[in-house]
């Protein structure tokens, strides 16, 4: 590997995994003083805002980034979350999952994350700080096992819940999930627009 | 009987932990695993500094939420032995240098 200005060039690689994982590594490293993290969230942009939807495998990133809009998906695997002027921001990655295409190499505010639960009808349910925190966690990047390290990562995914507004998102396999999920949210369980906390479409 | 400094525990140093709404998330950087304490296994938690021994520990928690002290005691013991064996808790460093740390 060797550096030229501020790309990167790779040669002798016999697997594009290889560099995949060296890529996820180094990022998840370089991203934390940057007050940044990977999650396995697929990412979708729709009015300029960001919406993050983390979940292991199998729980319906591809899926749910296949009923998005052409153009709109920022990501359908990895997302890169990072803070920057006290507000949260989502990029796109170059780690593909299902689409076997790169992510888009922009970003958005992000309007709130949304983790993924596969159901027969769609609805959120707000979480609180905690369980947000709880429910993102399983899906976060990170492969130090130093102490300091990850108490600087439990502290930023701390404030990651607590500005921005989490929701699990119950979501049928066709696009009417894009009906439950509102255009203005505040942290913890208050849709500005509806006024209620959990939506329904059936 | 007397208690000795070995009967002491102290919170594992390898640990990321953090209390939100009153209850703890744990992160066991080694094993990538979360663990999740409610509001009284956060109190015990919270008190478990090296200084303090479970009894100690189980006679706060029963002023503060009012329940028997032998009750206090045998859930504070048991939840101890759980995170010890979890390997959340490390005995505390003796201070005679009698102890060791695990």
């Amino acid at each position: 590997m060797w550096l030229n200005g501020t790309a990167a060039h790779f040669s002798g690689v016999r697997s594009e995994y290889t560099v995949d994982s060296l890529l996820r590594i180094l990022l998840s490293w370089l991203l934390l003083p940057r007050e940044g993290f990977l999650l396995h969230a697929a990412t979708v942009v729709r009015d300029g805002s960001a919406y993050v939807f983390p979940g292991r495998s199998g729980a319906g990133k591809s899926t749910l980034a296949s009923l998005s809009p052409a153009g709109t998906v920022l990501t359908d695997e990895i997302s890169l979350l990072r803070r920057e002027e006290n507000t949260w921001r989502a990029y796109g990655t170059p780690f593909w999952g299902e689409f076997r295409a790169a992510g888009s190499n922009c970003s958005a505010p992000v309007q709130g994350i949304f983790p993924l639960v596969k159901a027969d009808e769609n609805h959120l349910r707000a979480l609180a700080p905690r369980g947000a925190l709880c429910a993102i966690l399983p899906c976060v990047l990170f492969f130090s096992s130093d102490a300091e390290a990850n108490k600087r990562l439990l502290d930023l995914l701390a404030g990651t819940v607590a500005q921005v507004p989490c929701y699990e998102l119950h979501f049928r396999r066709d696009t009417s999930f894009w009906d439950v999920l509102p255009g203005t949210l505040s942290p913890h369980g208050q849709r500005e627009e509806a006024g209620t906390q959990e939506g329904r479409s059936t | 009987m007397k208690e000795t400094p070995q009967d002491c525990w102290q919170k594992n140093p390898l640990l990321a932990w953090r209390e939100i709404e009153g209850e703890t998330v744990i992160i066991s950087p080694d094993e990538s695993v979360l663990h999740e304490l409610n509001d009284t296994g956060s109190f015990v938690w919270r008190h478990i500094d090296g200084q303090h021994t479970a009894a100690q520990i189980a006679s706060l928690l029963a002023a503060e939420y009012d329940v028997a002290p032998e009750t206090a005691l045998q859930d504070t013991e048991a939840l101890v032995a759980d995170l010890g064996q979890r390997k959340l808790l490390v005995r505390a460093r003796s201070t005679n240098g009698g102890g060791d740390e695990r």
